[in-house]
């Protein structure tokens, strides 16, 4: 346990994110003002498609010159002497967009004109950085190609085909036997409904029973790890960094468990928790619970970094944001709140519903949020400048949300289970996958990291269905790795990854 | 239907055999990498705090003079040795791996040993040492072994000089050398007069600097606050340079064979371009007493300097500050120090009568290392390098701590320089005439002659 607790700075995350967006959305909005100007980054230049060269060159402009000059037509006809990148340099320059950090490099030919500074000796020192930066980028896009695994999907072929028709049944059918082994139901029905939780690597399973059964297991070869009955209520599980430890909202306290189901620690700090997280770089457990409060315990040497008072009642939904580890609670009075733990006061607040938040997923960018509220609707927000982005309808209210990976939105109510795909960046008609299984009542969905797989609780047990095109395909092993062995598992608690 | 699922084979992921290396496939989608920045920050942090924690430079007092270590010269052919002249007029060779004497002359000269120098060609174990006793003499220490501990060993040449030497400096491939006294000497190691006399006007010269490199060319700084540089070619001066204050040492540049070091005694190091002397190439602030010994790395990139206020400081040649100060509690004022030719290594002669050894990079370990260590260690320097500015990282890497005197003589010197900049400030803003400011590269320099 005695690791590196990383990544001291909460607000560092954040305020670098804002000010790259608001880059962005600068750049976005001087564009729409002025349609004349020459698009300055690929993002805001037009698809590809519908630029052809000979449309292409009126537009293009020298940076450079502009501020200078006023004849366009010389700078014009310099500019069309300038060779035409190939598809290969084009699909390159096209991924290398994700690999941007911090102040953006442009890359392509519409370069800008060089920052000017003061110093003499500084100049070449920044050019040279540019540089640099540009070929890294390039390179990491280009290492794209030695990528091995392709992600998994599901297509409809004629015109009347539905992929939200497709049961488990027959998508079985036309699975290898590995695949299809991930089809399953555990009957527990005497203690349900449970909730669970997958380790980073998706291999680990953690499930907790409403009347007090708790399990792990490595659920691919089925083996069981601990299991055992704490005899009262369990409201969350939540494992910690790895493998090894759990921790478990029970009816008072919050508890932490290890790999063999013997108590650790009793967190009597946690006074009836509801819902736990877990800050994975900063070794944080957080919980809310009957009090409406939100903690924030260190599990390296057990301090009390932050506790905050909404005002808001009691909460059961607290959710944590993977791109800057702020955490996002729902509120009784639709209200969701966004904390970090050295700061009183939430950093944000947003009235998502108009009834009770009930559930809560953010996607890994940290670009998307879902939520779901008694109001019986579902909807997609865009948490970079807090909008609504789209609304979807379940019949009911979803009791739980997920989002994978790869961006599929899933969605549990009442007996059914509910996946979109492309639901955050656009509305679609018609959901992906579904699942009906009668009689029970869903209490938590889960996406299996880097697999196809998901995982929800009910009340008769638990569930683990297939849905193609979920998990990331290719991981990084020094992240998160499946195949990860106990040695490994060993250093990673020591050295941190890199 | 068109279906796929992800099914990875264990087979794939994991490594055959147990002497394979573990299969560890990356992905560097920043999607998989979240916090980056932050936890990057984090690691440098820890990477500075680890540099710190195992900065231990002192290695070793090697101790046996009984007067304080006035001179000092390293053998380009022998790692290991070095010669150390101290104050009663003792030599003593050492074995700097095993950190002791392995030859001594217990009076080799009548007074003080003001400098030694090796001799190259041949064997390679001889050297040359001058004393205020007017004598310079050639030792070997294979040929001139001492019989029984505590006995002089015999010289295998003496020269008799006119005046009491100050400093001498051999020739990089003839059989020449130079000595200082109130006037410059050229001696040709076969003959008992000097060859040439070369004077400029001096009383006395403290030091004299054969170029290494560019070999007929020498440097000597003199008493009249005077650098003056001579060509061996034609027996003459080039240059005359002039500052605020006397030097006390110069070293040349190995790599750059025009520039060469001075140690002022204004507290300042200065690095010349012996090709434009009007100003310094920089100028190195950070001591708080008379620099007394300067010399250069054999990269030619970093500096070391002695001062009379017991400190010893290693800076990079193109910054202005030094990157590390090296102090002892016992270590009185220092008098001479060389960089070693491994570039590892740093010695210090100083008046208590010790020669010390310090690592050159105080948290660098010597010895084989594992490829992973090494490219951990590689990484936390790179990630050093990278987080240099910021300031929590910089703080950190910064912090020395430094005995009370220095710290207070630093501070009191801080206060005299701002107060002697705002009063020159001052009287520029009233001056009528607009003269302009003169930089801190030609502050101490009087004026330069070349002839």
């Amino acid at each position: 346990m005695h690791t590196e607790a990383e990544g001291g700075s909460f607000a560092k995350g954040n305020v670098s994110h804002t000010a790259e967006r608001a880059d962005n959305d600068h750049a976005n909005n001087a564009d729409d003002s002025d349609s004349e100007r020459a698009p300055r980054t690929l993002r805001d230049a037009p698809a590809k498609s519908d630029r052809t060269p000979a449309a292409k060159k009126p537009n293009r402009r020298d940076n450079k010159k502009r501020s200078k000059s006023s004849n366009k037509d010389t700078d014009n006809n310099k500019k069309a002497k300038k060779r035409e990148p190939d598809a290969i340099e084009k699909e390159i320059l096209a991924k290398s967009e994700k690999y941007q950090r911090g102040l953006k490099v442009t890359m392509g030919d519409d370069k800008p004109a060089a920052i000017k500074v003061r110093s003499k000796k500084a100049q070449p020192k920044i050019e040279h950085e540019k540089r640099r930066r540009e070929i890294a980028i390039l390179d990491a896009a280009r290492s794209e190609m030695l990528l091995t695994e392709q992600a998994g999907y599901l297509e409809a072929e004629g015109e009347m085909e539905r992929t939200y028709k497709v049961t488990q049944d027959q998508l079985a059918d036309s699975l290898d036997i590995n695949s299809r082994a991930k089809i399953f139901d555990l009957k527990l029905e005497e203690f349900g409904p449970y909730v669970m939780d997958y380790t980073t690597n998706g291999r680990h399973l953690l499930l907790g029973g409403r009347k007090g059964h708790l399990a792990t297991m490595d659920w691919r070869s089925g083996r069981l790890g601990a299991e055992f009955h704490v005899r009262e209520t369990i409201r969350d599980v939540c494992w910690l960094h790895n493998e090894n430890l759990f921790a478990v909202a029970q009816k008072k306290y919050a508890y932490i468990y290890d790999h063999s189901g013997a108590e650790v620690h009793c967190l009597q700090k946690h006074v009836e928790p509801t819902a736990l997280g877990f800050l994975p770089f900063h070794f944080l457990l957080a919980s809310t619970g009957m009090t409406g409060r939100l903690m924030y315990q260190d599990v390296t040497e057990g301090r009390i970094i932050g506790e905050h008072k909404p005002g808001y009642g009691p909460n059961h939904v607290l959710k944590v944001n993977p791109y800057n580890a702020v955490v996002h609670m729902g509120h009784g009075n639709g209200i969701v709140t966004m904390w970090s733990p050295r700061q009183s006061q939430p950093l944000a607040k947003m009235l998502c519903h108009k009834g009770p938040v009930q559930a809560m997923a953010i996607d890994r960018s940290g670009t998307y949020m879902a939520t779901s509220g008694l109001d019986g609707s579902l909807k997609v927000w865009d948490i970079r400048n807090f909008k609504a982005l789209h609304e979807y309808s379940t019949m009911r209210p979803a009791q739980s949300l997920d989002i994978s990976q790869r961006g599929l939105l899933a969605a549990g109510w009442g007996a059914n289970v509910t996946v979109w795909k492309d639901a955050l960046v656009t509305k679609v008609d018609a959901p992906y996958m579904k699942r009906l299984l009668p009689s029970t009542t869903v209490s938590d969905v889960r996406f299996v990291p880097y697999d196809d797989v998901l995982g929800y609780g009910h009340s008769s047990g638990l569930s683990s269905i297939v849905i193609p095109g979920a998990g990331e395909p290719n991981f990084d092993a020094y992240v998160a790795n499946p195949f990860e062995t106990t040695k490994q598992r060993q250093e990673a608690e020591v050295i941190p990854a890199h | 239907m068109k279906i796929k699922a992800l099914s990875r084979s264990t087979a794939e992921y994991t490594r055959e055999t147990k002497s394979d290396i573990q299969k560890l496939p990356r992905n560097i989608d920043p999607e998989l990498h979240p916090l980056e920045r932050a936890r990057e920050y984090k690691r440098a942090l820890n990477a500075a705090k680890l540099e710190r924690m195992f900065a231990k430079p002192f290695l070793a007092s090697l101790s046996g003079h009984i007067d304080g270590v006035y001179a000092m010269a390293k053998n380009p052919w022998d790692l290991d040795s070095v010669v150390t002249g101290s104050g009663d007029g003792e030599l003593r060779m050492w074995s700097l791996s095993s950190q002791e004497t392995v030859w001594r002359a217990p009076e080799a000269h009548r007074g003080i040993v003001k400098g030694v120098c090796n001799i190259p060609g041949g064997e390679t174990d001889r050297f040359l040492s001058v004393g205020t006793d007017k004598l310079a003499k050639v030792w070997s220490r294979s040929e001139s072994a001492v019989a029984s501990d505590g006995i002089t060993p015999e010289t295998v040449a003496t020269y008799t000089g006119k005046h009491a030497f100050s400093g001498i400096d051999h020739h990089r491939n003839r059989p020449l050398f130079a000595t200082s006294s109130s006037l410059i000497e050229i001696w040709d190691v076969d003959r008992s007069e000097p060859i040439t006399n070369l004077t400029w006007g001096a009383d006395t010269i403290n030091t004299v600097k054969m170029n290494q490199t560019e070999v007929n060319v020498l440097a000597t700084c003199g008493t009249d606050r005077s650098i003056i540089l001579y060509d061996l070619r034609t027996n003459s001066p080039l240059a005359k340079l002039v500052m605020t204050l006397s030097t006390n040492a110069i070293s040349w540049n190995p790599m750059e064979a025009f520039m060469f070091a001075t140690a002022n005694e204004d507290h300042n190091v200065y690095t010349f371009d012996m090709r434009k002397m009007d100003h310094a190439v920089n100028v190195l602030r950070d001591h708080v007493s008379a620099v007394m010994d300067v010399d250069y790395s054999p990269t030619g990139q970093e500096l070391v300097s002695g001062s009379y206020d017991r400190s010893v400081r290693l800076w990079d040649v193109n910054k202005g500050h030094s990157r590390d100060i090296y102090h002892a509690k016992r270590m009185q004022r220092v008098f001479c120090v060389k960089y070693t030719l491994d570039n590892n290594y740093v010695l210090s002669g100083s008046d208590d009568s010790n020669l010390r050894l310090w690592r050159a990079r105080a948290s660098q370990r010597m010895g084989a290392k594992s490829n992973r260590e090494r490219s951990a260690i590689e990484y936390a320097d790179k990630l050093k390098d990278r987080f240099a500015y910021v300031p929590e990282v910089r703080k950190v890497l910064q912090h020395r701590n430094v005995p009370k005197g220095i710290k207070k003589a630093s501070r009191t010197k801080q206060d005299m320089l701002q107060s002697r900049k705002r009063k020159e400030e001052n009287v520029r803003k009233h001056d009528k005439s607009g003269k302009p400011r003169v930089p801190e590269r030609k502050k101490a320099i009087l004026g330069v002659t070349s002839k």
